[in-house]
């Protein structure tokens, strides 16, 4: 729905909200481009840079030998976007290629750049793992360009918990040692965090404001009152909630959500079945809508987006495959068909197609940021989505020769409509280090400095 | 010192959970033709794993896992009960039991000094969430249903350990404390030990009634004057600020500072946290709250509030009595339930998918059915029935439905859609192994699995430790192919050097299992041939040979081994915490006490509010007392 005018106009006119914010999302007051308004002021024409992490579980992407390659391929739906596109080839996620756990389970941690540590969580082969151990970078990143925005970071699953529980596969973020940061999955959810202060009052919103950091303040208290009486394993377990309730008391100040323009509260339409493999695009649609509006109203800079958790063994019964008997929807185990050799054609003919559908959602991703205009760009131009998977194969588990790429502008941070090919082992922790700098946030290392030599040589 | 529990959470002494995760991805099922020896394809245990370009590292996984526990409080009585054993295969099983019964005194591990083990801060779960609000402010709508799934550790959510809180999880608890304080700040009326007229008695008179009656109950004790003040310094605020109502209509002053209220104090750790401060010893409140938690998964009662205020709940003999009481509630029930659920994952049938080429009579109503089937035979067992681990096992009943006991095809059928207790020939089907939940998620979608099953005995019922395949091993199942028999299909499963260590443990407690197909239906052959179902234990206090299901309940109601695990599983439930070596006389106490009553599930419940792990604490390390 589209907000009415006398609301922008509260907005606007209150005397918390940045100007350089609504540049990127429309309208001003007086029906002027916000831009015009904003230059009146002479506020600097800004437009944040974002990234989104784009997860597909169990690796099986095959990029085309070169940029020109995309028709018949799995990037094919792509096509539209290729000149926005780096593809990188021969990364390796050294951080991760070893215990605990399995592959599946120690590739999840990629975005620490660090392995797991030890615990008691079961992997697909029974191996044991516990969290990854360390911050991951989008947090890293969420922390330095996200100050401001309500949410430091928004981390958004596609049906990513399905074994009954948080577990190593079903996160890809984390805020430090041992601190998972679990997605989101249910877009209705995710709707109301978002959006259901959109187009409420000044007023309500002052009042609700107030009413709620006096509430955190006493919690706060009770938090300070507690923890000097526990023990230190318990007292790090609540200072990791302070730290959260910290957080979002923080983002009651942070007024991003302006209304406008391109910022409009999304619709969710009826509610689906969460848990229904059928609804697996729907809901992931549903997630991506909302991202795209998140982004486009200032809400956050910083995304992951996961499809499904590693391993995912779950069936594709929208889709179809025909193995020379008919076209038939694909009930298969997606992990199991990842784990033939390569010469069952079936097995990789079926994984084809999941794979061309997962990236048919990246083409959509991205239609909908093209479609928000910054500037003389788009939103897009702005953003780097960050296409990654936790292993290279399922019948190799590998976690060499990992590819990546990134989709988007990335604000102009390097070149793209190009391929970017590795030789010998270069560590992914690299790519991290250039995602940080490319988003503004200067580092030379990070992650395992073991498994990390400074930015990616040749992105730039 | 008590080992941190962040430790012990994360011990590698851990249970029996390969199960869940290993059967929720069911072994690739080999899709390119399987070589054959004498027309029956050869099960591919063992293959490289194909390598790209450069060595791959394989890591060894159970390499720490043999690591001696060497820390000086274990003694030797104490690894009696915790000490693992490994086998040829790279496992680890459960120790030896010594139960100490009245008439023969060994060494017990019990000393004068109470030793408790560690006690960690536990967030309430969703589960307890929803049930604590449905109890403090008759608010059933669900609240947690958005927070999000519970870690799991050692197969149960409730695992202090893993219980940490993130941005998105207190934002979350934040939207659910103001719904729920809207709701009932509408109807005061529910809000117990509360009834005061703002309009007669002033505003500040019934806000100070208010802050004592929902504070007490919320913090599950009384409120220090300090915090009574400080809740009222909230309600103060709210009432300055104003609220609306659902409607969008402004709500009386009166009624804005009380909704505040109600949203600080649920966002409180009093609240969310189970907090035990009181000093080196418990608490009445703390040890009220102790009982509630296990029993009901909720909070206290206002008679055990009140017994608690009065300070008699203190005493063992105190807490027994309270505890005897409680159990009497279908609260206590619903907990029974809990438990079984999370111990054997019975529940997971929702995710189960069969080939309908295969079992052209599963459908989608079957889940449903079959888990109610055995939710309600476990508390016909427990609560109505013989109420002991043996009937668990062995009871020649269920609880069916007419269009359940049609599709088992089990002769003795029920009239209708209601549940009932209905007799069920022994000869074919007793206890909870033959019913179809178990059995269907024990299986895959096209076959039974022999290994999964007797993986699922292993490590549920003997609480040993089944390691994962070697790394380079690519599984390939062997497709059901005319003629042959699941018993020869994986058969290189005992003559392979490779896969024999670990499957002589697992699959001889499957192959008992076949006359049930993957679906759960009762059978007398396959594919033409009639169904060897004869089994054998080995690594065990009961090894032997053995035939069918009712044989190898026979072996388990026999086994100290597998009563010792299910009094260790219901510890790790109860106290949301893995056992440690310091816990040898908790789980002695136990032991004992579940042998005397006959192996009484209930008793068993009481048991645990008796022991040194509940009803003591240990000092805190580094913390103020």
């Amino acid at each position: 729905m589209k907000l009415s005018r006398r609301v922008i106009l509260r907005g606007a006119s209150g005397a918390a909200l940045a100007l350089p914010m609504l540049e990127s999302v429309g309208c001003a007051p007086s029906g002027e481009p916000v831009r015009a308004v904003a230059a009146k002021k002479e506020q600097p024409l800004t437009f944040p840079k974002r990234i989104v992490f784009f997860y597909t579980p169990n690796g099986n992407l095959v990029l085309p030998p070169s940029m020109n390659d995309f028709a018949g391929s799995h990037l094919e739906p792509l096509v539209p976007f290729r000149e926005k596109m780096v593809l990188i080839k021969g990364l390796d996620l050294l951080a991760n290629n070893f215990g605990p756990g399995e592959p599946h389970q120690q590739g999840m941690a990629m975005l620490t750049g660090r392995h797991l540590n030890s615990g008691s969580q079961i992997g697909g082969d029974g191996s044991l793992s516990g969290w990854a151990a360390g911050q991951s970078v989008d947090q890293a990143i969420g922390t330095e360009i996200g100050k401001g925005t309500r949410f430091k970071t928004l981390n958004v699953g596609v049906q990513s918990t399905q074994y009954g529980g948080t577990e190593v596969r079903t996160v890809l973020s984390y805020a430090g040692n041992d601190q998972p940061i679990a997605n989101e999955t249910s877009p209705y959810a995710l709707y109301n965090q978002l959006f259901s202060q959109l187009g409420a009052d000044l007023t309500s919103i002052n009042r609700d404001r107030n009413r709620r950091h006096s509430v955190l303040s006493f919690v706060k208290s009770r938090f300070s009152a507690l923890t000097p009486r526990l023990s230190a394993a318990d007292r790090q377990k609540l200072e990791q909630h302070l730290d959260a309730v910290n957080e979002i008391d923080t983002r009651l100040d942070n007024p991003s959500g302006i209304p406008g323009g391109f910022c409009s509260q999304p619709n969710v339409g009826a509610p689906l079945n969460l848990t229904d493999p059928a609804n697996y695009g729907a809901i992931g649609t549903l997630q991506m809508d909302l991202v795209s509006m998140a982004l486009a109203c200032d809400l956050t800079r910083v995304v992951t987006l996961q499809w499904s958790a590693s391993t995912n063994n779950r069936p594709y019964p929208f889709l179809k495959y025909d193995d020379g008997s008919g076209l038939k929807p694909i009930a298969d185990d997606e992990h199991i068909l990842g784990h033939q050799p390569d010469t069952d054609v079936h097995a990789w003919g079926k994984l084809a197609v999941i794979r061309r559908w997962y990236m048919s959602q990246l083409a959509y991703l991205m239609g909908k940021l093209a479609a928000v205009k910054e500037g003389g760009g788009t939103m897009l131009d702005n953003t780097v989505i960050v296409w990654c998977s936790e292993i290279t194969a399922g019948n190799t588990h590998s976690h060499l020769d990992a590819p990546f790429m990134l989709c988007g502008g990335a604000g102009g941070a390097w070149a793209t409509n190009r391929m970017l090919q590795f030789v010998g082992d270069v560590p992914h922790n690299n790519l991290l280090v250039s995602l940080m700098n490319g988003m503004g946030v200067p580092a030379t290392t990070f992650g395992d400095p073991e498994h990390c030599t400074g930015p990616l040589a040749g992105l730039v | 010192m008590p080992a941190s529990p962040d430790a012990i959470g994360r011990s590698r002494e851990k249970g029996s959970r390969f199960l869940r995760n290993v059967t929720t991805l069911p072994l690739p099922e080999l899709k390119t033709p399987p070589p054959t020896q004498g027309g029956l394809p050869v099960l591919q245990c063992v293959t490289p794993r194909p390598r790209i370009g450069r060595e791959i590292k394989v890591f060894e996984h159970f390499g720490a896992r043999h690591e001696p526990r060497s820390a000086p409080w274990v003694g030797l009585r104490a690894a009696l009960f915790i000490g693992i054993v490994v086998t040829g295969c790279d496992g680890a099983i459960d120790a030896p039991v010594t139960v100490v019964t009245p008439d023969s005194q060994p060494l017990s591990a019990c000393t004068a000094k109470p030793q408790p083990g560690p006690s960690p801060i536990r967030r309430l779960t969703r589960q307890e969430y929803d049930r604590t609000l449905r109890d403090l402010a008759a608010d059933t709508t669900h609240p947690a249903a958005e927070f999000g799934a519970e870690e799991e550790a050692l197969g149960f959510s409730n695992n202090a350990a893993a219980l940490v809180t993130s941005p998105g999880l207190a934002q979350k608890y934040l939207a659910a404390s103001e719904a729920v304080a809207k709701r009932l700040s509408a109807d005061l009326t529910r809000v117990k030990g509360y009834a005061c007229d703002p309009a007669v008695k002033g505003d500040d008179a019934c806000a100070s009634q208010f802050v004592d009656a929902f504070g007490t109950r919320a913090f599950r004790r009384a409120l220090t004057p300090d915090e009574h003040r400080a809740l009222l310094g909230v309600f103060a605020t709210g009432r300055t600020l104003g609220a609306v109502d659902a409607a969008g209509q402004p709500v009386l002053p009166f009624i804005a500072g009380i909704e505040l209220v109600i949203e600080a104090a649920l966002q409180s750790p009093d609240f969310l946290y189970r907090t035990e401060v009181a000093g080196s010893s418990l608490s009445d409140f703390e040890l009220a709250s102790r009982l509630s938690y296990l029993l009901w998964g909720s909070m206290p009662d206002e008679a055990l509030l009140a017994a608690a205020t009065a300070g008699h709940v203190h005493q063992s003999a105190e807490v027994k009595t309270q505890a005897e009481r409680m159990m009497l509630d279908p609260k206590a029930r619903e907990t029974v339930a809990e438990f079984h659920r999370q111990w054997l994952d019975f529940d997971r049938i929702h995710n189960v998918g069969k080939a309908a080429a295969v079992y052209p009579q599963w459908s989608q109503a079957l889940p449903d059915l079959m888990e109610h089937e055995t939710n309600a035979f476990i508390e016909q067992v427990v609560f109505e029935g013989e109420g002991t681990w043996d009937a668990l096992l062995t009871a020649p009943y269920s609880v069916v439905n007419a269009p359940l006991a049609a599709y088992y095809g089990d002769p003795a059928s029920s009239q209708g859609t209601a549940f009932q207790k209905t007799a069920i020939d022994p000869a074919r089907r007793s206890g909870l192994l033959t019913q179809g939940s178990l059995l269907t998620v024990n299986a895959h979608s096209n076959q039974t699995s022999p290994v999964h099953r007797g993986k699922l005995i292993r490590e549920a019922f003997l609480c040993d430790v089944m390691p994962p395949p070697p790394k380079e091993v690519v599984i390939n199942v062997p497709e059901p192919t005319p003629g042959s028999s699941a018993r020869e299909r994986f058969a290189q499963h005992s003559s392979n050097a490779a896969c024999k260590g670990c499957h002589t443990l697992m699959d001889p407690l499957g192959f008992p299992f076949e006359k049930f197909d993957g679906a759960g239906v009762y059978r007398e052959t396959e594919n033409g041939k009639p169904i060897d179902d004869s089994g054998e234990i080995t690594a065990s206090d009961v090894p032997g040979a053995f035939r069918g299901v009712g044989g190898l309940a026979a072996k388990l109601t026999a086994s100290p081994r597998a009563r010792h695990c299910y009094v260790k599983q219901w510890f790790r439930f109860g106290y949301g915490r893995g056992e440690t070596a310091i816990d040898a006389c908790s789980l002695e106490q136990l032991d004992t006490q579940f042998e005397k009553s006959g192996r009484n599930v209930k008793q068993l419940l009481l048991g645990l509010t008796q022991t040194d792990a509940f009803l003591y604490r240990s000092p805190i390390d580094g913390g103020a007392p």
